[in-house]
């Protein structure tokens, strides 16, 4: 932690990443106005004392929609990851530990699902499952599965060849305990750094299907969801659009300069060249 | 040995398509309940459905499906559309030029900004000129394409009416895709610049740079003759993998846009549950994605004289 702090680009990652998870956590402490709360008088207000990011074609506010928007956006990227490391985790360790034909039928599945671009596959599985947040959640995790899969069976083709690895095999422990025991522990770090960058690439995914109007659905708030609201006012509400990629990219900076950080750190080659 | 690589190439390539097969065969058939009472909504009429259900052989058992589904695949007949009526192989033949116009072009801004940028920043490693290029490319890489989109059209259709805000080639000509080629461009410039300076700078360490300098050859010998040519070979291989990332990005930006593509047909397509259709654009623009990286695999090989041909 201390190592991640003292880059000042990975810091300013960490305390991106630490502001939107908090502004998530404390939404409705934080948010000036309930995040569908009408004002019918102040339609297509531009940024101004009372709403200081505007307000869109119903009157809503726009920073109170940001902040409750980081909730879902959030919810994805943490919920999608957490499910893509947890299923990929296991097939790729399965795959390295047993080899052989296990690890071609599993890598072969991962391969057809990496040859799928990414928000095509997720159309396709929203136009069979529909839309909506727990749905948006399993598929953006499911089109995790794969790349954490591959992530972790590099590290563990290497580590099963250890001693310690023929040590507790020579003693009679079971393949499950040898493989989630003592491997999986020492290559999680190396999952970690990817997942910061796929917590990056699932806020992504929710942002363009809820922008499609495949994601969340109104009125919950989504900045995808108001990018695409806004972009009927483009030409004289320019604000609609504005706040809300912001958001997102901020967002996805914060978790990429926090993935880059630990990398770094991991990385012996980058840290030696330091 | 080089023909002996290709058909080896060549057949991996089967599994993966057969694979790819599989996924969008059965995105039918995950459909919760009846995929034709899903099709049809509240259209619902027993007769139309059990004959969608019969021209679709949903009535056969599933890996007769397939079976059957894929030697019409292979015959070139996607299905026809529930919603128009038309063959699915029409209707995407109608939008594919679009949306291959849009990835070319996407890919030619994405290069011509990218490599330069690359090259200039590893050569500047650590200046001025190499930081402002890294945070641009940082921040390049953060921003959603469809949002890159939305900012290029506030920017020059909104305040600098230079370029149509959406429309079509056949209204607007090419100034119709300008905004889309650099939306998606400047998106993947971001990732190829990134790519491009790590790999030069790699080089650039290599002995055989220093033994050149030692010889006197002069800077731009150097840089353009035998460090470049190294260098970009790895950005070829990223280059072929990016196709998946604007095919993606078409999607995205053919709806920012209003640009009547292959993605654009499969979110309308999506609205209207027409399956025939969602599965014949995703089969489409999957396999362009897969043999791509084929040819880019291939190429690499040919190109790179270290690469065995095994």
């Amino acid at each position: 932690m201390n190592k991640l702090v003292k880059n000042p680009v990975t810091f300013f990652g960490v305390i991106i990443s630490l502001i939107m998870i908090f502004t998530g956590i404390f939404a409705p402490l934080i948010s000036p106005y309930p995040y569908q709360e009408l004002h019918l008088k102040d339609k297509l207000k531009p940024p101004c004392e009372k709403y200081w990011l505007g307000t869109d074609q119903f009157g809503r506010d726009i920073l109170s929609r940001i902040i409750y928007g980081t909730r879902v956006s959030l919810l994805v990227g943490l919920g999608g990851t957490l499910i893509g490391m947890l299923f990929g985790i296991f097939w790729g360790s399965v795959a390295a530990f047993y080899g052989k034909w296990v690890d071609d039928a599993i890598m072969r599945v991962v391969d057809v699902m990496m040859s799928f671009p990414y928000i095509v596959i997720a159309v396709g599985l929203v136009s069979v499952f529909g839309p909506g947040l727990f749905k948006l959640i399993m598929i953006v995790g499911f089109l995790r599965i794969p790349e954490f899969a591959r992530i972790t069976r590099g590290p563990i083709l290497v580590l099963k060849e250890m001693p310690f690895v023929e040590a507790a095999k020579a003693i009679g422990q079971a393949d499950w305990k040898i493989l989630f025991k003592h491997i999986l522990p020492n290559c999680l770090m190396v999952i970690f750094v990817y997942a910061s960058l796929s917590i990056a690439t699932a806020i992504r995914v929710e942002a363009s299907l809820s922008f499609l109007g495949l994601g969340i659905q109104p009125p919950a708030p989504s900045w995808g969801l108001m990018l695409a609201d806004g972009r009927q006012y483009i030409i004289y509400a320019t604000w609609l659009t504005t706040f809300p990629g912001i958001a997102i990219s901020l967002t996805i900076l914060g978790f990429n300069l926090v993935s880059d950080g630990l990398r770094d750190i991991l990385d012996p080659r980058l840290r030696r060249a330091q | 040995m080089r023909i002996g690589f290709l058909t080896r190439r060549l057949f991996l390539v089967i599994p993966t398509f057969l694979g790819v097969t599989i996924v969008v065969f059965l995105l039918i058939h995950l459909t919760p309940g009846d995929p034709v009472v899903s099709m049809l909504g509240e259209n619902y009429d027993p007769d139309v459905a059990a004959k969608i259900r019969h021209d679709l052989g949903l009535d056969r058992p599933p890996i007769v499906q397939y079976f059957v589904w894929l030697g019409r695949v292979l015959h070139g007949d996607l299905g026809t559309s529930i919603y128009t009526g038309d063959p699915v192989l029409t209707l995407i033949g109608e939008k594919v030029s679009t949306t291959v116009t849009l990835a070319l072009g996407a890919m030619a801004i994405a290069i011509l900004i990218a490599v330069p940028l690359g090259v200039l920043s590893a050569i500047f490693k650590d200046s001025l000129f190499d930081n402002v290029s890294r945070v641009l490319c940082m921040i390049g890489a953060c921003m959603p394409v469809f949002w890159l989109g939305l900012i290029l059209i506030i920017l020059f259709a909104v305040k600098i009416e230079i370029f149509p805000p959406g429309g079509t080639i056949a209204e607007y000509g090419l100034k119709a895709i300008v905004l889309p080629w650099f939306a998606i461009g400047f998106f993947n410039a971001a990732y190829i610049t990134r790519m491009m300076r790590a790999s030069m700078i790699e080089v650039l360490s290599e002995d055989y740079i220093r033994t050149a300098k030692a010889k006197g050859v002069p800077g731009r010998g150097i840089y353009f003759r035998h460090a470049l040519k190294n260098a970009i070979l790895s950005v070829i291989t990223v280059i072929g993998m990016q196709l998946g990332l604007i095919l993606g990005g078409a999607v995205l930006t053919e709806t920012v846009f209003n640009l009547p593509g292959l993605g654009r047909l499969l979110i309308l397509s999506v609205g209207r549950r027409d399956y025939p259709v969602i599965q014949g654009c995703i089969l489409v623009i999957v396999s362009a994605f897969v043999f791509s990286n084929l040819l880019v695999d291939v190429l690499y090989r040919f190109i790179d004289p270290r690469v065995k041909l095994k």
